[in-house]
This record gives C-alpha cells, sequence and structure tokens, in this order.
C-alpha cells in the first residue's frame, strides 16, 4: 500500500508524574515491587487461551482429536470468536463448534445463540449437540419452537430464518453468537441469505465449510466479508490484486493467505491422524414367499390407490409402505390401529384383506435370513457381537423373539430406556456379547467401536440415517474391519432404493459428511429425499415406469454428486499450499 | 522487542495469589480445591470484607457461593491484580554474573563452527539502567483495540537500549513461576540504591522508553494501520457505489421531470381556456423548481465526484486513524555489571582466546570487529580459527 492510502497514525505518550514521584520516594521492597511488575504482566495478557471446558467433556460421548481442539482454540482466542472453519470434508467441523459452544457456554458468554444450518441437518446438529456436548437447542421443527424471539439457543433451517414470518424477529435481536452450517450458501451477494447474514446483529461468528469457494474467488470475498469486513479491502481492490484479470486466476497468493489466515481454518485430511478401517458391504436380497408377495402388492396399490383418492394421510401411507418390507409384525400394527380407532372407515375392507394375508404369513424370510448372518458372524467373530437396524419396534420385538427361540444371546435398544438403562444396555452387550437389536433411537454419542457387525434389517429412506447407523459402528477408534450386511426382498420398494439409488452414489462406502453435502446440494432443487421417493412409487404406472422413475433419481444423485466432489476437488487445488491448518511447531 | 505479557492461566494466577497473600503476612490452609485464608490484623484489603475468607480455585462460580473465587476473568483475580499492580511501580534489582550463571554468546560464535571451551568475566565497574514495562493501546474503529505491554531497558548514562536486559530482568525477576520471593540479588547495604541515580535522568530514561516501545513495535502497528486503512477503503468505496447509485436515480428523476416539463409545456402551448393555462404554467413553475433542485443535487455531486469526494475520504480515513497511546507503568532501576568477558575458542584444528567488553545479563556490549580487516562481526559474517581469530571474508582471502 502507498503511503497515501494509508490511514493517519496519532501517538500519544502518556504522562507518567506517578512514576516519578514513586521514584522520589524511593525503591520499594523487592516483593512487593515483583508483585507489582507480575500484576501488570497478568493484567496485559489474554485472558487465558486455554479451553477450560475441554475436562468437562465427556470422553464416552465424544473422542476429541488435536486439530479439533486446536481449531477451536484459535478460532475463540486467535480470531476473537469470529472464524471460517473450513476443514476438509469428514474432519468434524461439527463438533469443533460443538467445543466453542462449550466453552462459550462455561465461559457464559453464550446468552443468545443461533445456529442456522440447511433444512436437513437441523435435527442432526440438534442431536450431536445433546449427545456429544450435552447443549440443550430448541430446533424450528420442534413441537415446542415458540419462534424466534422465544428461546435463548436456536437451531433453525436458514430459509425459515429469512422467511416473511421470521425474519424481522430474527433480525430485531442481538445475538451473541451465529452459527452458520453450509456456509457456502451464502456465497451470493445477490441473494435473501445474504442479505438476512448481512443484517444479522451479533458477537461471534463461526461459519462452517469445506468448500468456500464454488465458482470463483469472489464467493470466498463474499463469505469473508461477512465475517470480517473490510479484511480484504473493497470488492475491486480484491480483484485487482488476488485475481488475474481475464484468466480468473490467483495472484498473490501469499498476502492472500496470511489475510486468510486470520479468520480461516482449513484442516486437511492427509494432515491428521484420521485413519478409518475397511468397510465391506454385503447386499443380500432373498425371494419372498407367495404369501409375501400377495402381502406386498396388496399394501402398494392400496397405498397407491389411497394417495391418489387423496383419503388417508401421506404420512400413515408411507409408514405402511415401509412397514411391509421391514415385518408382518410392524405392518399389523398400523392396520389394527386403523381399523380399531377409525370405526367408519370406507376403505375398511381393503384394510381386513390386508389383515387377513398378514395372517397368511407363516414364515418371515428376511428372518430366516438373518440367522445365517448371526451364525457366520458367531463362527468368526469374537462373542459374535452384531448389531441388527430397523425402523420400527414391533419389528425388533419380533426379531428378538426369534432369536431368542433360536438360543441367541439377545440385547434390546429402544427410545424409550432411560439414559441409566441405555448405559446398561450398551455395556451388557459389550460383555455378554450375541445379537443388539436396535431402533435408530440409537444416539450418536453412543460408544460402539467394540463391534464391528451390523445388518440393516430394514433400509430408511433418508440416507443420512444410513450413514448415522454405519457412524455408530465405524468411526474413529476402530480397529477392525467393519462389515455392513443389507437386507432386502426382491421386487419391493427396498430393492429400488438400494440398487437404483444407494449403489448408484456408493452411499454405503461414503466418507463421514459426505452425504450431506450432497444432500443439501438436492436439497437445493426443493425436494425432501423420503417424499421424493415415496412420490415415484404411488405414481409410478408400470413397473418400467418405476424403474425410469428410480434412473433419473439416481442421475441427479449422481450429478450432485459429481459437481460436490468437483468442487471439494477445487478447493483443495486453490488451498494446495496454503498452510491454514494446525500449526506445527 | 521483548513482550512483557503473561497469559493467564490458573497455575500462574495461583502462584501469583499465594505470594500476594504472603507478602501481605496472611496465612493460608489448603484443602483441595479450597484455600482458607486468614489475613493479620494490620492489613486491610479494600475488597475483603473480614479477616478470613475462603478462595476457591478455578471451579464453576456457583460451587464457590460463599468465598472468593480464583480463576481466570473472575472478579476476585482481577481485583488482586489491580490491587498489586499499584503497590510499587519504582524498584531495585542488581543483576551479577553470580546470578546470571549462563553466559551470553554473540551472536557472531553463535553462528559459527567455533565451540567456546570456557568463558570468564572480569567485572570492573556497576552501571545503571532503567528497565520500564511500557503499555501501548493501539486503537482504531474497525479493529479491536489491541494492547501491548513491552518491557524496555536503557542504559542510564549512555541512553543505549539493551533489549537482553529486559529479557533477563523479566525472567530472572519477573516471572510468576519463580516459587521464591527473596530477591535474587544482594541487597544494597548502603542507603536507597536509587539516591545514586539522578532524578531527572530517571524522566529522561522512561521517556526514551516510550520511543523505543513505538519503535519495537513498527511491525504490528503497520499491520494493523494496512487492516485499518483496507477497511477505510471498503467503507469509502461502499460510499462512492451509493453516490453513483444516486447520480443514477437522479438522472432517471431528472429524465422524468424533463419528460413531464415537456408534456406542461404542450399544455400550456394547447390549453383551452385561461384556467387551464393558468394551472399548467403554475404546474410548470413547481417542475421547474423541482428540476433545478435536482440539477442542485447533481452538480453538487459532480462536484465532488470531481474532486474523487476527496472531502468524504478524508472523513472516512480520519476516523479509521490509529490512536496510539503509551504509558509506562512500572520502573525497575537494574545495576548491572560491565567488564569484560574472555572466550577461550576451539575450533577443530586449534584454540585460541578473545577478550570482548561484556556485561551481566545484557551480553557483548560493544560492536565487535575482526582484529585484521576491522570488518563488523555477524551472523554472516562470524569468526573462524585459522591462523588466530579473524572473520569469515578474511579466511576466505
Amino acid at each position: 500500500m502507498d503511503e497515501e492510502d494509508l490511514v493517519e497514525v496519532e501517538i500519544t505518550h502518556n504522562d507518567f508524574s506517578d512514576l516519578v514521584e514513586s521514584f522520589s520516594a524511593g525503591a520499594a521492597e523487592f516483593p512487593f515491587h515483583r508483585q507489582t511488575v507480575v500484576a501488570h504482566r497478568l493484567l496485559s495478557g489474554q485472558p487465558d487461551t486455554e479451553l477450560r471446558s475441554l475436562s468437562s467433556v465427556d470422553e464416552e460421548q465424544v473422542k476429541l482429536l488435536e486439530h479439533q481442539v486446536d481449531a477451536a482454540h484459535r478460532a475463540l482466542f486467535e480470531m476473537n470468536g469470529k472464524a471460517l472453519l473450513a476443514d476438509e470434508v469428514g474432519l468434524g467441523k461439527t463438533i469443533e463448534v460443538g467445543m466453542i459452544l462449550k466453552e462459550m457456554h462455561y465461559r457464559e458468554t453464550d446468552d443468545s445463540v443461533l445456529i442456522l444450518t440447511p433444512a436437513q441437518l437441523a435435527k442432526q446438529w440438534q442431536g450431536e449437540l445433546r449427545e456429544k456436548f450435552g447443549l440443550e437447542f430448541i430446533c424450528n421443527y420442534d413441537d415446542e419452537f415458540q419462534g424466534f424471539d422465544a428461546h435463548d439457543h436456536i437451531i433453525a433451517s436458514i430459509d425459515t430464518a429469512k422467511s416473511e414470518q421470521y425474519r424481522p424477529v430474527v433480525l430485531t435481536r442481538e445475538w451473541d453468537v451465529l452459527v452458520l452450517d453450509e456456509a457456502h450458501y451464502v456465497k451470493n451477494e445477490d441473494t435473501d441469505r445474504y442479505d438476512l447474514i448481512n443484517d444479522l446483529t451479533y458477537d461471534y461468528a463461526f461459519f462452517l465449510t469445506a468448500t468456500p469457494i464454488q465458482n470463483d474467488l469472489t464467493d470466498l470475498y463474499n463469505i469473508v466479508s461477512l465475517l470480517r469486513p473490510g479484511l480484504f479491502g473493497s470488492r475491486d481492490t480484491f480483484h485487482h490484486y488476488f485475481v488475474e484479470t481475464g484468466q480468473d486466476t490467483l495472484v498473490n497468493r501469499d498476502e492472500l493467505q496470511q489475510r486468510l489466515q486470520q479468520v480461516m481454518i482449513r484442516n486437511r485430511r492427509a494432515e491428521t491422524d484420521i485413519d478409518f478401517t475397511n468397510r465391506r458391504i454385503d447386499t443380500r436380497t432373498f425371494q419372498p414367499s407367495d404369501a409375501e408377495r400377495a402381502l406386498y402388492n396388496a399394501v402398494t396399490d392400496y397405498v397407491r390407490e389411497a394417495y391418489s383418492e387423496d383419503r388417508g394421510q401421506k404420512l400413515v401411507l408411507m409408514m405402511l409402505q415401509k412397514e411391509v418390507v421391514s415385518s408382518p409384525a410392524a405392518l399389523e400394527q398400523t392396520i389394527r390401529k386403523q381399523l380399531n380407532e377409525h370405526e367408519e372407515l370406507t376403505h375398511r375392507s381393503e384394510l381386513e384383506a390386508i389383515q387377513e394375508k398378514i395372517d397368511e404369513i407363516e414364515t418371515v424370510t428376511k428372518q430366516e435370513r438373518l440367522f445365517d448372518i448371526v451364525d457366520e458372524v458367531r463362527q468368526h467373530v469374537e462373542m459374535g457381537r452384531v448389531i441388527v437396524f430397523t425402523q420400527f419396534r414391533a419389528t425388533q420385538q419380533q426379531v428378538l423373539q426369534a432369536l431368542e427361540e433360536q438360543g441367541y444371546t439377545t440385547h434390546a435398544f429402544h427410545g424409550g430406556h432411560s439414559s441409566q438403562e441405555k448405559e446398561e444396555i450398551v455395556d451388557q452387550f459389550r460383555q455378554e456379547g450375541g445379537v443388539l437389536v436396535s431402533t435408530d433411537a440409537m444416539s450418536e454419542g453412543r460408544n460402539l467401536q467394540f463391534c464391528n457387525i451390523m445388518v440393516n434389517y430394514d433400509l430408511p429412506w433418508n440416507p443420512m440415517k444410513i450413514e448415522q447407523r454405519i457412524g455408530r459402528i465405524h468411526r474413529i477408534g476402530q480397529k477392525r474391519e467393519v462389515f455392513v450386511f443389507n437386507m432386502a426382498l426382491e421386487g419391493t420398494i427396498e430393492e429400488y432404493v438400494l440398487d437404483r439409488l444407494y449403489h448408484k452414489i456408493d452411499l454405503f462406502q461414503q466418507t463421514v459428511g459426505e452425504l450431506s453435502t450432497i444432500l443439501t446440494r438436492l436439497e437445493e432443487s426443493g425436494q425432501g429425499f423420503e417424499d421424493e421417493i415415496f412420490e415415484r412409487l404411488v405414481d409410478a404406472d408400470s413397473e418400467a415406469d418405476l424403474e425410469n422413475d428410480f434412473e433419473a433419481m439416481a442421475v441427479d444423485l449422481e450429478e450432485q454428486q459429481d459437481l460436490s466432489q468437483k468442487v471439494e476437488q477445487f478447493n483443495t487445488a486453490v488451498f494446495e499450499n496454503f498452510d491454514l491448518g494446525v500449526e506445527h511447531d | 522487542m521483548t513482550d512483557a505479557t503473561l497469559s493467564v492461566t490458573q497455575s500462574r494466577l495461583e502462584t501469583f495469589a499465594r505470594e500476594y497473600l504472603n507478602t501481605l503476612g496472611a496465612s493460608i490452609r489448603e484443602t483441595g480445591p479450597r484455600w482458607h485464608v486468614r489475613l493479620p490484623d494490620h492489613v486491610d484489603v479494600p475488597f475483603i470484607h473480614g479477616r478470613e475468607f475462603t478462595v476457591g480455585l478455578g471451579q464453576q462460580p456457583d460451587e464457590h457461593v460463599d468465598g472468593h473465587l480464583l480463576a481466570p476473568d473472575s472478579e476476585f483475580a482481577q481485583q488482586l491484580l489491580e490491587e498489586a499492580s499499584s503497590m510499587a511501580s519504582v524498584g531495585h534489582v542488581s543483576v551479577s554474573t553470580e546470578e546470571i550463571e549462563e553466559y551470553e554468546y554473540p551472536e557472531w560464535i553463535a553462528a559459527s563452527d567455533v565451540r567456546v571451551a570456557g568463558a570468564s568475566f572480569t567485572p570492573y565497574y556497576d552501571r545503571n539502567a532503567v528497565v520500564a514495562l511500557v503499555k501501548v493501546g493501539v486503537e482504531t474503529v474497525s479493529e479491536y483495540q489491541t494492547q501491548f505491554l513491552e518491557a524496555i531497558a536503557i542504559d542510564m548514562s549512555s541512553k543505549q537500549p539493551l533489549p537482553s536486559l529486559a529479557d533477563t530482568v523479566l525472567n530472572s525477576f519477573f516471572e510468576p513461576e519463580t516459587t521464591s520471593t527473596e530477591p535474587l540479588f544482594e541487597s544494597s547495604a548502603e542507603s536507597d540504591p536509587l539516591s545514586q541515580v539522578g532524578h531527572d535522568t530517571f524522566s529522561e530514561v522512561i521517556a526514551e522508553c516510550q520511543d523505543v516501545a513505538i519503535e519495537n513495535l513498527r511491525d504490528s502497528i503497520t499491520n494493523i494501520r494496512a487492516s485499518a486503512s483496507r477497511s477505510a477503503d471498503s467503507e469509502f468505496d461502499e460510499y462512492r457505489q451509493l453516490q453513483e447509485q444516486r447520480l443514477s436515480n437522479l438522472k432517471d428523476d431528472l429524465d422524468s421531470v424533463s419528460r413531464r416539463l415537456e408534456k406542461v409545456a404542450e399544455e400550456v402551448e394547447h390549453s383551452d381556456s385561461h384556467q387551464q393555462r393558468v394551472e399548467a404554467l403554475q404546474k410548470r413553475e413547481e417542475l421547474q423548481a423541482e428540476k433545478e433542485d435536482l440539477e442542485n443535487k447533481q452538480a453538487e455531486i459532480l462536484r465532488k465526484k470531481q474532486t474523487g469526494f476527496e472531502e468524504r475520504r478524508r472523513e472516512i480515513y480520519n476516523r479509521h486513524s490509529l490512536k496510539i497511546v503509551t504509558a509506562p507503568v512500572v520502573g525497575t532501576v537494574v545495576s548491572y555489571e560491565r567488564g569484560e568477558i574472555t572466550f577461550q575458542l576451539e575450533s577443530e584444528r586449534s584454540s585460541d582466546s578473545l577478550q570482548v567488553p561484556y556485561a551481566a545479563g545484557v551480553g557483548t556490549t560493544d560492536n565487535a570487529s575482526c582484529n585484521h580487516c576491522q570488518a563488523s562481526l555477524s551472523t554472516e559474517n562470524h569468526i573462524v580459527i585459522a591462523d588466530g581469530i579473524k572473520c569469515r571474508s578474511c579466511s576466505q582471502n
């Protein structure tokens, strides 16, 4: 910068007559003088740059890694609480923010906290902060949510926050802390999202993204300028200084790095200790019995018809479709409930027909085949520990009963247990081995690395749930190869979801965190994943139609995956020679 | 530069507080994470009520509702530090080679392959210096206020800065980890050691310390200045864009008024009645006034634009300017020994000895030069032993 472009400097030397007076009075005794000097040194020092809450983080719930602790430390103490956390995918940015928020809670600087995330991830954030850090947040999807002025710790979808209904209140409040997940969605200064963040009032802010640059360097300018206005000067100055005109390539890398270091932390996978073991996927599809086939067709026809005639709640219909492939027991429970609770059902006879078909099933194919898997495991793995996941309590009961009858040691885990009971169940499973049959209520924080085999007895239509299930055992600290068995009946929706969608994007081999990037890209297009599967199923006029529909959805997924990988690679290239991570001595 | 700040950790605070309370004559009974403190009758500490009190160490405040909490950021810790900081701002220490056991080797030896086999210091006389802690605050609107605490040492006779002495004094006497509260120097038997030092000289040296502190912080200040300048640039750019936008809006408004004027002119021309004509004329007058007003505004902005909005720029840049304030907060008069040091030097093939002026806690005091060519010795032009001691360039010729 030229001298004329610099602001003036005004120096004032304060008067020190007090000091001269003390001098005239004579030297103080050494111990007193020493105390005075030390006190000045401490008064001028940073108020303590230790993460004091660290000791209160439950290591059973979360294993903190060095790069995460360093990132939290730097964000809080070296960046004055305004930081862009831009680790590569899968390195635990959420954990870093969890630690930051825990520390702020400890220091009582978190009176009001707003976490803005893509809609799909809001509940996941809530769960992680609760389970891993004991931090309670209300989510805008909770029934108890009363608006942005009614709670002090809120997780909300950014689109809810910017909606006409909520925006004025969100902007009126003075927030202590703002957390913005997937911050690259505010890269564009001409959007409502950007305006919202720009207009928000807050003291501390933590933005998260693995890919700060989506298209060009302006994205980086926009995001960083929200956090630290003026760090790069004006937009023109930034372009003039850092972007090669015409080619849109980066120049003056060192200077850019130096400036970014004040606000951005980027850890790279290659430089951390994270090392995941292999994951082996074994998907098994089975021929259903005639009775099971007949039941599946009856339920699918019923759901299609009911949905097209708009008679029946979508959620209930979706549930029926999921239950029929999970177990007859799960389906029966819902059918009975419908029959018992609604006296004047127009379609009673159809439901009764389904009930009859359930009664006709003598052998449950999936259950029989589960015995094969568990048997194999018992022969090859120490204490034969297997976790079987199902979405439904009724399926869980049926599977448990069947396993017990076969003489297996079993454990049940579901959302109805108290925390104490949950601890005990996991502990018993560790000590006794056998089969743990769990619903998806198994919390993320549970430490189950002692087990390396899991079975997806049925398949959630939300891929994030699959990732969460796998994440229970395939996590940092798992030393053995992990086996994932998927079970599905041929010719059912489950087979489509597995074959056409999940395998297409290699879902079961995704790095932790990668999936959320793909899904939030999809979310941009506005449709929820589960809804989309359901709509395609009920709208298809023929099997060929259904296949084509799923193919189209798979192509869309693949495209998003492709895009997200390209953006990731691009960012890796830009930040390749930057040292924005943990400083090594 | 010598940064005198210390980060406030729990252990440092505890060391400091224990020492402070002991200095006051208090007795401390430690039970786990609590201290039970009893103050002597004659001591009065303004923020402590009663003679006995409990201090909780580094725990959550709610666990110590009855007592004081000693933790970084706690009110009690802050009060202790502030009280102590105003207690005794001028003191005295002596630095001799008896306390400072390790000699400091000059860079032109450290950088060479020559090994120091032995060293002996012969003190000739005592000199006085002042080590002052100078607080430097740098403030600008776009950044948090940045605080520095610099330790500056200046010899009272030569007025030369002695950076190593500042380090030595801080590390040897003013680290809270040092467990002994006894001074590490021989207490001067004669009267007040400060009496040998002139009052005016002390003032002069302290003032000099303020300048040196700024000089030492030059790099940091340059960075803050650049950052503040970028913020100013950014703000000015926003202003400039806003004015461009206003010009564009004014142009639109003017076009619109002009169109309306043309229309009214036609109305005046073709009015059917006197009444209509009067109304049209009135309208024209209003529009002309409006146009004039817009043109004035436009002209005003254009006028400012011609000078590059210099006035506004100056205003913004002034607002972002750096305000630096220095305040010397403590002064320690340091008596130190000056003399000569003899280094016994060895290389792979030969050995030799070398005498240079030296001071305890300071290191070599004069710039050394090569005995052969008189070139200054430095890290690059270090010594070698080859037919005697020479500088590197001599040995290569």
